[in-house]
């Protein structure tokens, strides 16, 4: 655990700055996600191995009282997965403090990851980090054959969908029996990889933990890393940043359409004391 | 004889439904294996919908809607195009060739202009009848089974 971390996170229990603390510490093989709350255990935190912990903070702070905040020692992947997840509103702005570790550059290319560190960031391709194994899934002319060898082995555990910190759903159409045909194995690829890896095509920060999660092995990272780089290449968007996404449309996104000004409202809206 | 292709089209019912309906009255040379599901919008049509098309047995899907700006629903057909271009881009990646994938928008409100439009995407599919990329990835494969197909 870095000083600097440390340091924080005392003063932050200290001054109830924060509910709880989320992050790894020894278990009994290897290293296991943990909440601390009290500042005398915060030297049991460690900066560990790389491990998803975007999903277990949402789910962690879904199933503390309303109004807590929550630290989180991870990442820099988990810590915009997190952002995505705020920008999603899946909780109040500001109660997820991130405190980052950066990743070393032998962690980085094994996720081909395109930003390890919080501060070198933006105006990176998702797709130019890929190493040339998975590059050749991507640009072969044969590739529907690799991509079938692949997708063969799926056992349909769900868990792609499980381990991912932006796939939040609460009905979710991989259990839906007209996309995703019950007791069929392995599933037909494309409404299941493909419509899976769609559905997060906006929110997906490259983290890999859906292809660290599979036990058939299957790339999915370069699937999620050909779908953000067509983001960032049509219109330059990360996910994780503050941009909005270029999937949804909102009064950030405009259509180049004149709405009326629906200054007096007909006199419903002044009625209420407001203008517009 | 041609063995079949099938093509399902999503028409917005503003623009191309009117062209489709017009080209059937008029009883012009329409390919015969094509279904056409009417939509209230093109922006109704989820790219989840054609993924299921092409693994149920579609060899190319078509969605057509109004000329941009002249869209109904508050310019929905700008938000579809760019789902459907993600889209494309992930057929691409799997290696699905993506001209199975067939957009138009404002091009297909006259009869004339359906038929050709459809006729030409109808082309395009059985251009690529000796690609083996879709039926690659489509439902219910059993492992193993056709690998020896692999060049």
């Amino acid at each position: 655990m870095s000083a600097l971390h440390a340091d924080k996170i005392r003063a932050m229990l200290d001054e109830n700055a924060v509910t709880a603390v989320l992050g790894l510490a020894d278990g009994v093989e290897g290293h296991i996600p943990r909440i601390f709350t009290g500042v005398a255990e915060v030297d049991k935190l460690k900066d560990g191995p790389k491990y998803p912990l975007g999903k277990i903070a949402w789910r962690t702070l879904r199933a503390m009282p309303p109004g807590s905040r929550l630290a989180v020692v991870c990442r820099t992947c988990d810590s915009r997965a997190i952002r995505e997840q705020e920008k999603m509103g899946q909780f109040p702005q500001r109660a997820v403090t991130c405190l980052v570790v950066p990743c070393d550059t032998e962690q980085a290319l094994k996720c081909s990851c395109s930003w390890p560190a919080p501060e070198q960031a933006q105006g990176k391709n998702p797709v130019a980090g890929l190493a040339a194994g998975i590059r050749v899934l991507l640009e072969s002319a044969d590739r529907a054959w690799l991509w079938r060898e692949h997708m063969q082995r799926c056992i349909k555990c769900y868990g792609c969908r499980n381990v991912c910190p932006v796939c939040v759903c609460p009905e979710c159409r991989l259990e839906d029996p007209s996309f995703v045909r019950p007791a069929a194995l392995p599933p037909s690829p494309l409404p299941y990889h493909l419509l899976r890896a769609l559905h997060v095509a906006d929110h997906c920060v490259g983290c890999g933990a859906c292809q660290d999660g599979c036990p058939a092995g299957i790339p999915l990272l370069a699937l999620h890393k050909a779908l953000s780089g067509h983001l960032f290449g049509e219109a330059g968007y990360l996910a994780g940043t503050d941009a909005p996404s270029p999937l949804r449309r909102g009064p950030s996104h405009p259509t180049g359409e004149d709405r009326p000004e629906w200054k007096n409202c007909y006199g419903i809206c002044a009625s209420k004391g407001e203008n517009s | 004889m041609n063995p079949s292709l099938k093509t399902l089209v999503f028409a917005c019912r503003w623009c191309p439904l009117l062209g489709a309906e017009r080209a059937g009255r008029e009883r012009l040379a329409l390919p015969p294996d094509f279904r056409l599901i009417p939509m209230e919008c093109a922006g109704a049509v989820s790219p989840d919908l054609i993924l299921r098309a092409f693994a149920d047995g579609a060899h190319g899907v078509a969605v057509m809607g109004c000329h941009f700006g002249g869209c109904r629903h508050n310019g929905a057909n700008r938000s579809a195009h760019t789902r459907l271009q993600l889209l494309s881009a992930a057929l691409e990646a799997v290696g699905i060739r993506p001209a199975r994938l067939f957009v138009s928008w404002g091009t297909a409100h006259e009869a004339r202009q359906f038929a050709g439009v459809l006729s030409d995407f109808q082309a395009r599919i059985r251009a690529l009848r000796k690609e083996k990329d879709l039926p690659l990835l489509r439902g219910n494969f059993t492992p193993g089974h056709d690998r020896e197909m692999r060049p």
